[in-house]
Order: C-alpha cells, then sequence, then structure tokens
C-alpha cells in the first residue's frame, strides 16, 4: 500500500494514525505455524518430486524427469498384487471393525457393567503395544490355534484380517464414544416416546446421529490398516504380502525412485478418500 | 384422551428421596401444572408417568390401564421436552411421520395427519426443512406437532418454554393453550415459573422437595395457599409472625394487633403486598401507622416498603398510574391499611 500518495485521503489517515505494531508473539506464532506445515509437508512434497527424477540413482539436481517409473511400480507384480491385497485387507477389516467397534463403544458408554472400565483400557490397549510385540505374539498365538485346529492361520488372508481387525477396533471405540457424548439423550428417549422399542429407536435416531463418528471411524480403520508393516511383517505368507511389506522388500535391494512412485500414488489414493469424505462429514468437527 | 391417576407415587434414588406419596387424579381434557424450585421433583414425577424412570412404588393409571410396568414406547403419552429434540437428520415432516410409523399408521393416512399437524401449529410452510434450519420457536413447534400427531392419551411438556427468549414463551405458551383446549388434551406441564404456570392451569401441583404441597386452581392457590412455602413461591407476601386468638385478631411478635378473617391457631399472617394501600388518612378494619423506608420503581408498578411503629416491616404494590399517584417519599407517614378477608392464617 502507498500511504504517501497525496490523493488517497483514507490512505493519509490510515497513515497519520499508523499500522498497529504487531507483538513478537503474533510473529513467532505466525514463524512457528509456517515451520510446523514445512515440517509436515515437506516429506510428501519430497516424495513425489522424486518419483519423477530420471536417474535410477537419486541424485540431486536430477538430470531430468519421466513417467516410467509409475510405469515400472504398475509392471512389477510385487506393488501390484500388494496393492490389490493391501486394499482387500483394509477394506474388510475397516468394516468389521467398524460394526464391532461401534457395538463396544455404545455398551461401555451406555452401561455400567463389572469390569467396563477394564475392558475399556483392553480395547484401546493396541494403540499402546509396539505393531512387532503385537506381531509376535499373534504369531505365536496363532501357531498355537494352527495346531489346535488343524488349519492354516498364519499367512492367510483371514488371519491377516483377523489381526488387522484388533488394529482397527481402538479407532472406532474412542471416535464412537466421543460422539456418543455429545448427544443430547432426549432424542433417543423423544423416539421411544413416539412408539420405538429401545432398538428400534437406536438403529432409527441414535445411529444415524452418530453418522460423522462412524464415517471417521471407518476412514481411520482403513487408513491404519492399509500401512500397517510391523503386524503384517510375521503374519503375511507367500504370495500374500501388503503393500507396505513389498515396499520395505523392495527397498532391501533397490534405491530408485519406483519406491517414491508407489508412495505417490498411496498418497493420492488416501488423500482422495480423505477429501471424498470431508465433502459428506466434516471430519474436522469429529476427530 | 384419558384421565390419569397417579397413586401414592414415590422414587428414591439411593437414600434420597425425589418423589414421596405423590397422589394425583387429572380429569380428560384438563391441563395440569406441576411447579416448584429446581430439584423438587417434578420432572422425575413427569418422567416416571412417561416411563423413563421406574417408581419404587405406587401405581399410575392412564385411562383404565396400569402402565406402572409398561415399558415406555406403549405407554401412548407425548412428550415436549425441553431442548426439542428433534431428530436431526429427518426433515420436520419426516420427524412428525415417525410417531405415525411407529405407530403403524398406513403410508396412505400418514400424509393427511402430517398436514393436519403442521397445520395446527403453523408449520406446513416449513415442512421439507432440517431442525438446523429453524429457529428455537419453530422447533418447539415441530416438537409440540410431532407429540400430538400420534394423538397421545396424555399429553406431557417438561420445561417445553425455558429454552425460549421471554416474547417468544408467551406466545408459544398461548398456542399451547389454545390447542390443548380446542383438542381438549389431558396435559401435564412441568415449569418452574410460577407466571407460566398460572397463565396456563386449570389446576397446579405445587412440589417441594419431593412433596406436594398444594393442589388446586391458580386462583385457590394464590388466594389461599395452604403453607408459607406456597405462599412465597408464588408471588410476594408479607408475612408477621405471631399468634392469632379466638376474636379474630392475630397480635404480631413486636406487638402489632390486626384483624383477620380466621385464624384462632395462626403462628403466621400474611397479606399480599398488591392488596395493601397507603393512604394518609386511617381507614378500615386495619390501619397500621409506619414511615415510608423506601420506594422501588418496576415499571408497572411501584413497591414501597413501610416501616411500621410496632417495628414490623411491610411491603405495598401499588399500580403505576403515571402523575396522578405518585408513591409517598421515603420518610413520609402513611397508614397501612388492608381487608381483613384479604390476610392469610397459618399454622405451622
Amino acid at each position: 500500500m502507498d500511504n504517501t500518495s497525496p490523493i488517497d485521503s483514507s490512505a493519509m489517515a490510515g497513515h497519520a494514525r499508523r499500522a498497529p505494531r504487531i507483538p513478537w508473539a503474533t510473529w513467532l506464532h505466525r514463524v512457528f505455524v509456517v515451520l510446523m506445515y514445512g515440517f509436515m509437508l515437506c516429506p510428501i512434497i519430497l516424495v513425489v518430486w522424486l518419483s519423477f527424477f530420471k536417474d535410477a540413482i537419486l541424485y540431486f539436481p536430477p538430470s531430468g524427469y519421466t513417467l516410467s517409473w509409475y510405469v515400472r511400480a504398475w509392471d512389477n507384480p510385487a506393488f501390484a498384487n500388494g496393492f490389490v491385497f493391501s486394499l482387500q485387507v483394509a477394506l474388510l477389516a475397516a468394516v468389521v471393525g467398524v460394526a464391532m467397534g461401534v457395538l463396544a463403544a455404545v455398551g461401555i458408554a451406555r452401561y455400567r457393567f463389572l469390569g467396563s472400565k477394564g475392558v475399556n483400557t483392553l480395547l484401546l490397549s493396541p494403540l499402546l503395544i509396539p505393531g512387532i510385540v503385537a506381531g509376535v505374539g499373534i504369531y505365536l498365538f496363532y501357531l498355537r490355534a494352527e495346531n489346535a485346529l488343524d488349519q492354516d492361520i498364519v499367512g492367510t488372508f483371514g488371519g491377516l484380517v483377523i489381526a488387522h481387525i484388533c488394529l482397527t477396533i481402538p479407532w472406532t471405540v474412542r471416535l464412537v464414544m466421543a460422539g456418543m457424548e455429545g448427544l443430547d439423550g432426549s432424542i433417543e428417549e423423544a423416539a421411544r416416546n413416539l412408539g420405538a422399542s429401545a432398538p428400534v429407536a437406536f438403529m432409527r435416531v441414535t445411529l444415524p446421529m452418530l453418522r460423522p463418528s462412524i464415517v471417521a471411524a471407518a476412514l481411520f480403520s482403513f487408513v491404519v490398516s492399509f500401512e500397517n508393516l510391523e503386524l503384517s511383517l510375521s503374519l503375511a505368507g507367500p504370495g500374500r504380502t501388503t503393500l507396505p511389506i513389498a515396499i520395505m522388500q523392495y527397498l532391501e535391494f533397490n534405491l530408485d525412485p519406483t519406491i517414491a512412485s508407489v508412495a505417490s500414488v498411496q498418497i493420492l489414493l488416501l488423500g482422495l478418500i480423505m477429501l471424498v469424505t470431508d465433502r459428506y462429514v466434516k471430519l474436522s468437527q469429529v476427530v | 384422551m384419558a384421565k390419569v391417576c397417579i397413586e401414592n407415587l414415590r422414587k428414591q434414588f439411593g437414600a434420597s428421596v425425589a418423589v414421596s406419596d405423590f397422589t394425583l387424579d387429572i380429569a380428560e381434557g384438563e391441563l395440569v401444572t406441576f411447579l416448584g424450585p429446581s430439584g423438587c421433583g417434578k420432572t422425575t414425577t413427569l418422567r416416571m408417568i412417561a416411563g423413563f424412570i421406574a417408581p419404587t412404588s405406587g401405581r399410575i393409571l392412564i385411562g383404565d390401564t396400569d402402565v406402572t410396568r409398561l415399558p415406555v414406547h406403549k405407554r401412548d403419552t407425548g412428550m415436549v421436552f425441553q431442548r426439542y429434540a428433534l431428530f436431526p437428520h429427518m426433515t420436520v415432516a419426516e420427524n412428525v411421520a415417525f410417531g405415525l410409523e411407529m405407530h403403524k399408521v398406513p403410508r396412505a393416512e400418514r400424509d393427511g395427519k402430517i398436514r393436519r399437524v403442521l397445520d395446527m401449529v403453523r408449520m406446513t410452510e416449513l415442512r421439507d426443512r432440517y431442525p438446523r434450519q429453524l429457529s428455537g420457536g419453530q422447533q418447539q413447534r415441530v416438537a409440540i406437532a410431532r407429540a400430538l400427531a400420534i394423538e397421545p392419551k396424555v399429553f406431557l411438556l417438561d420445561e417445553p418454554l425455558s429454552n425460549l427468549d421471554a416474547k417468544l414463551r408467551v406466545e408459544v405458551r398461548e398456542e399451547i393453550r389454545a390447542l390443548q383446549q380446542r383438542l381438549g388434551l389431558t396435559t401435564i406441564f412441568v415449569t418452574h415459573d410460577q407466571e407460566e404456570a398460572l397463565a396456563i392451569a386449570d389446576r397446579m401441583a405445587i412440589m417441594n422437595d419431593g412433596i406436594v404441597q398444594q393442589v388446586g386452581s391458580p386462583d385457590t392457590l394464590y388466594e389461599r395457599p395452604a403453607n408459607l412455602f406456597v405462599a412465597d413461591f408464588l408471588g410476594k407476601m408479607n408475612v408477621f409472625k405471631g399468634r392469632g386468638n379466638a376474636h379474630s385478631v392475630f397480635e404480631t411478635a413486636a406487638g402489632q394487633r390486626i384483624a383477620a378473617a380466621d385464624g384462632a391457631q395462626a403462628t403466621h399472617l400474611g397479606v399480599r403486598p398488591e392488596r395493601v394501600r397507603l393512604q394518609a388518612q386511617p381507614a378500615g378494619a386495619n390501619a397500621l401507622a409506619g414511615v415510608v423506608e423506601s420506594s422501588l420503581y418496576l415499571g408497572s408498578v411501584l413497591e414501597v416498603r413501610v416501616r411500621l411503629d410496632g417495628g414490623d416491616r411491610l411491603v405495598s404494590q401499588i399500580v403505576n398510574g403515571g402523575e396522578r399517584s405518585a408513591a409517598p417519599a421515603p420518610g413520609e407517614r402513611v397508614y397501612a391499611c388492608f381487608e381483613p378477608a384479604d390476610c392469610v392464617a397459618f399454622t405451622q
């Protein structure tokens, strides 16, 4: 703004009043915000950028740009199959995990029963236990179950999905319990008063009101399962590798932009899912 | 519509008694208000009638049916909640339709019924709006329509106006009363607002500490309160401590003698402030000399505090007549005059 212009009287008045001085705390706050955004976005931007580098060995600055790494990634059966497999596992784990988690959350939030606090802690515990430890634990448990049932579990699709369901339940329980806290209890009472039995009132009135929490829970469950590495490591079998495992295995012997292109696709996919979800349910209001 | 009989209803939460020995018959088409301070048990009683709380003992009959052990959804009551409690994910029409669907009203009849109840509360235009798009008053109208659509045997309202602003409160209150009379609804209306209770009720039940203090028509309760709690809770009352005698004279603790219509055994004597006239010359059966202490300007009325010569204090309410009736100034000598018939005697 040109405050010295003699024609612009309002600018003159503004000049006379002087722009208010911004306190140093506000500046510090702004700098901090910019740094934090940079800190969070830098890896993502870098990965996407790298995926277009022409050179097979990471080198700055790149000698040129290409899309060929994306083609190569898709041509690599480990990635293509891993992607599809991870998608299947994550979808099923999210659906089953959310269904079970919602019931658990409602039970814990509504009823005081013997050990309800303990059940709550137990359901949240997968968040506290390191994934690698949980993975080994589940692996050993599966081995025993295999012996007892005379049935393959380790390395099967079902075995992996069950483990991932355990992983997703804490997210649903927490989100749905938080959602229930914000509900006006008299709304379900109104439904009861209008002639709905308790289960009908729950299905027709309470559950729809929990929709934002449930959608958010499904989204988080999907993401948590899709990108999980530690738990899957000990449970995946030959020919049944998830995408994160495929990436790790590739990284052991190669360091070219193929990985970056795989990661870019994953970032794009999860970002899209979040954007689409946000159109229907404002995630910022739930989480 | 049906009559409601409440017999010896009692509710205890652990050791604390929320409602004790509540007995009341409500006639068909009658509007009864439950009035009392918060925590007096009025809402607990209403929730027991609706079925949300199981009574510790006692019976509730709607019509001739004992509903004491019936679940909420089989009681046929229509309830309006303080915070509207509309279903946020349904439109106005869907909110109303919900109860009809639950009562298995055939689809073909639903639309006519929805239109009729929405017409009643003047909400037909907004039938496709969602609750969040409505003002508080509109939401409460929809809640009323929703409760009435199922043609309940009893209409229950739990402080339905407390979330509305003052002007709207009066407006919706009058609509509820008009609707109730037109449809002949047996209605229980819970409130803590005495003016609201007086304005709307056929009869009122005043509660305190879980106990019904008095049941009666608004004017009975106001003119002849059964005890000091009712006298003090409903409007204002000058109360003198002292002793009555057989000659219809009440002597206050300070020695002031007051002619009262009755109350040989009385320990307290009350008189409403608006029944006390302040005059320069004594007149009538009671003319108590005193000095004006202060005068409060309340708009439509003036509240004048008088210190009687015997030491008792008394408040008089004078209609604000503008220039023609200036209130006596502080320090002025006056006579507080009132009729023996306006005195209420209490025994404690």
